[in-house]
């Protein structure tokens, strides 16, 4: 788990450097707002039952296909369009094989399943906050993710079946995991997309006190936990880690909002910075 | 931002189907742009989505709007209804725009109403400012008049005239009322401060653009002028005689319109405000607004293909002019940017060369492009070899330092050959008689006599200028 840890700790590093280094591309109109958030909302809440409901050929396909967009993304700053094209098509089907010959559960492929996720990842948090995401939506978000992780997670068997099924095929890393004993230990895709952009966008909307302190908390709660689960009262199984960092999140953005006036910054204040 | 594709889409359907555009979908549209420029300080890299249609459908698509609203012109205006009845014309079965005459802008002139469709209830009347006659109106619907502002308002922010934090001053004549309401409203849209000073006295303007503010949000002084290129000239005439430099104004862009901007203007525009400053210029007149022609970086103006068809007519005749060759721009604004005042192939008597892509400027996705307005046709002459244009003379006066801005002139045929020209010159002398004739005739003008003028009254046929159609105050200016 700790390495594992260690990994997600380098994504939230790799997200912030990438935000300061690499502009992306955005729609000359647009910026994110509320009914954004409203339809990612809809979309957490619906995507898990449609992929338990889809056939495995199609999640598959649609991966795939995500894959090859985040890479290649990534990579473009520095390898130009076509040669990160290939590039990522290469390190899929450098996956792919992996999978195929040593398993799931190797530690082979589950390094590999970790670099897609930190790529993945560091763009997908970096398309947010590039793109206009501010604090209050995280916020809104994480508050949400507070009941919405116990009920798929606990309450309700969705995430452990929809893991379940995921975690064989190929394309789909939806675990920063490493080996722990006898299986594997480590962070859901959600979790770690969350405790990636969470500082990310408190770096951008109140400076790097914000989110020094957000990582250092969130990686506390984290650790705080892996002792508990694992010493204490090991579960074996998943736990809803959202459930704890939710709130943090949420007491973290109205304490730095109302230092800050009520006012968090816009990119264009932030670039001026 | 994924409420911005649903609004982009609402819009370009009634823009393919013709169908009134949606107010509230461009009014989101409006301000999710305002919400993304103070987002980020800018708008974004990549295009907006725009319909992008092969030459030969787009053409096709323009004539069935054509002939729709051909169809409503001959069922709901007097004027195209005696028309269509007279000449046994069945707009229905048309098969080019052609088949259809050109409206004479006299007609509309005298008669604006024969050409208001009876079922739309028109709620403003606009008229041109008359530099060539009597002005011309038009009639507008509620309809009309908000989305002009709102597209306009769009369309500023989209190619960066106008911003939040803009501070607007607007130097028109107050009788240009609909485009000054509108530029009002667009820049309270957006966000801006929008100052209607009207046309002041040059010292006054002067005045107002050296005024400090300190206003949070928003720039410290005036960075946006809106005005004439004859009293620009006036304004820098003024400003670089009393010895102003740049740093003395905050003007960053001029927009600038409806007359002939000429590259002596622009230098000695940029000499007293820095070279920094922008020029935005179009083409656009009352008469088939809301179409209008934007100018790229390459000296063309680009028509929206959305908003109407332009033609360029030879001089002479209905023929169409080839590329290069000087014409006549008849024009017929489509719904569902106009559906009050119908004009069908209006005679703008303006003048410009049509021009033949493929286009690599900054506004190459408008294919529908003509030279710089030249001047208009009542001005222009014709002689032994060609025509000669307002552009061509002012172009060469203007380019002369001893003569004052803006250039006051005229000219006309000359009884034998060539062309005579006239000009007014507080201080004239020989070497600058040679200039001015050298000029001209660099401009294709062939000189067959110049008239030097000490006083602008002495002129016998001058050009008209619209800086001559002052706003008087009682404020004397720059103390």
């Amino acid at each position: 788990m700790i390495i594992a840890l260690l990994f997600s700790l380098f994504t939230v590093f790799l997200s912030r450097f990438y935000f300061n280094r690499v502009r992306l591309s955005r729609p000359k109109i647009g910026t994110y707002n509320l009914s954004d958030i409203i339809v990612m909302v809809i979309g957490i809440i619906l995507i898990p039952y449609l992929y338990l409901a889809l056939p495995n050929i199609a999640i598959v396909i649609f991966f795939f296909i995500g894959d090859i967009f985040l890479l290649r993304t990534f990579l473009t700053p520095a390898l130009k369009n076509r040669p990160a094209l290939w590039a990522s098509l290469f390190f899929l089907g450098l996956d792919y094989a992996i999978l195929r010959h040593f398993g799931p559960q190797s530690l082979t492929y589950l390094l590999t399943n970790d670099i897609l996720l930190i790529c993945g990842v560091t763009i997908i948090t970096n398309l947010w906050a590039q793109n206009g995401m501010k604090a209050k939506h995280v916020s809104i978000l994480a508050g949400f993710l507070t009941f919405y992780d116990y009920f798929a997670t606990s309450a309700q068997p969705v995430t452990k079946n929809l893991m379940f099924k995921l975690a064989s095929l190929p394309f789909i890393p939806s675990l920063m995991g490493w080996r722990e004993g006898s299986g594997i230990a480590g962070l859901g895709i959600g979790d770690l997309l969350f405790s990636t952009l969470f500082p990310l966008i408190m770096y951008k909307a109140f400076g790097k006190a914000a989110a020094n302190i957000a990582i250092i908390l969130e990686f506390a709660v984290l650790v705080i936990m892996n002792f508990f689960l694992v010493h204490l009262a090991p579960s074996g199984g998943l736990f809803p880690t959202m459930l704890v960092m939710g709130p943090l999140m949420v007491l973290q953005f109205l304490y730095w909002y109302h230092k800050n006036r009520w006012h968090e910054r816009t990119m264009k204040e932030f670039r001026h910075v | 931002m994924l409420d911005v594709a649903i609004l982009q889409l609402r819009i370009v359907t009634s823009q393919v189907f013709g169908k009134r555009i949606d107010l509230k979908a461009l009014e989101g549209l409006l301000k999710q742009t305002v919400e993304t420029q103070k987002e980020f300080g800018s708008l974004g890299n990549e295009e907006l989505a725009r319909s992008s249609l092969d030459p030969e459908t787009a053409k096709s698509v323009h004539f069935n709007r054509f002939k729709q609203m051909a169809v409503i012109a001959g069922r709901e205006t007097p004027y195209y209804s005696k028309l269509f009845t007279d000449r046994g014309i069945n707009p229905t079965t048309i098969k080019k725009i052609t088949d259809i005459p050109t409206t004479p802008k006299e007609v509309l002139r005298d008669f604006p109403s024969l050409f208001v469709r009876k079922t739309i209830n028109p709620v403003f009347r606009s008229t041109s400012t008359g530099t060539t006659g009597r002005p011309t109106s038009v009639f507008q619907s509620n309809y009309e008049v908000m989305t002009h502002c709102v597209e306009g308002a769009l369309g500023m922010l989209l190619n960066g005239r106008v911003l939040p934090e803009d501070i607007l001053m607007n130097c028109n004549n107050s009788r240009a009322y609909y485009g000054n309401d509108n530029l009002v409203r667009a820049c309270h849209l957006i966000g801006a401060i929008c100052f209607v000073s009207g046309q002041i006295g040059a010292s006054e303007t002067i005045d107002y653009l050296m005024e400090k503010f300190n206003l949070a949000g928003k720039k410290n002084q005036i960075s946006v002028i809106h005005t004439y290129p004859s009293y620009l000239g006036e304004v820098v005439e003024y400003g670089l005689k009393k010895g102003y430099k740049p740093s003395d104004f905050g003007l960053e862009r001029i927009m600038i319109g409806g007359g002939i901007t000429t590259q002596g203007l622009r230098d000695r525009t940029k000499k007293l405000f820095g070279d920094y400053i922008r020029f935005f210029e179009g083409y656009s007149m009352i008469e088939i607004g809301p179409l209008c022609g934007t100018k790229c970086n390459q000296g063309h103006v680009h028509y929206e293909a959305e908003q109407g068809i332009i033609e360029v007519q030879k001089m002479e005749s209905n023929k169409p002019a080839k590329p290069g060759e000087v014409g006549r721009l008849v024009a017929t604004p489509l719904p569902p940017y106009r559906e009050t005042t119908i004009v069908l192939r209006y005679n703008t008597l303006d003048i410009a060369k049509p021009v033949a892509g493929p286009f690599t400027c900054s506004l190459k996705q408008a294919p529908t492009a003509t030279s710089n307005i030249l001047g208009r046709f009542k001005h222009c002459v014709k002689h032994e070899k060609g025509w000669t244009t307002t552009r061509d003379v002012a172009e060469a006066l203007e380019s002369i330092e001893e003569i004052t801005l803006p250039a006051r002139y005229g000219f006309w045929k000359a009884k034998g050959k060539g062309v005579e020209v006239e000009v007014m010159l507080p201080k004239s002398s020989a070497k600058i008689k040679r200039k001015i004739i050298s000029n001209l005739e660099k401009n294709a003008v062939p000189v067959s006599r110049l008239h030097v003028v000490d006083d602008k009254n002495k002129l016998k046929k001058p050009i008209p200028l619209r800086c001559d159609l002052k706003d008087f105050t009682y404020d004397k200016g720059v103390r």
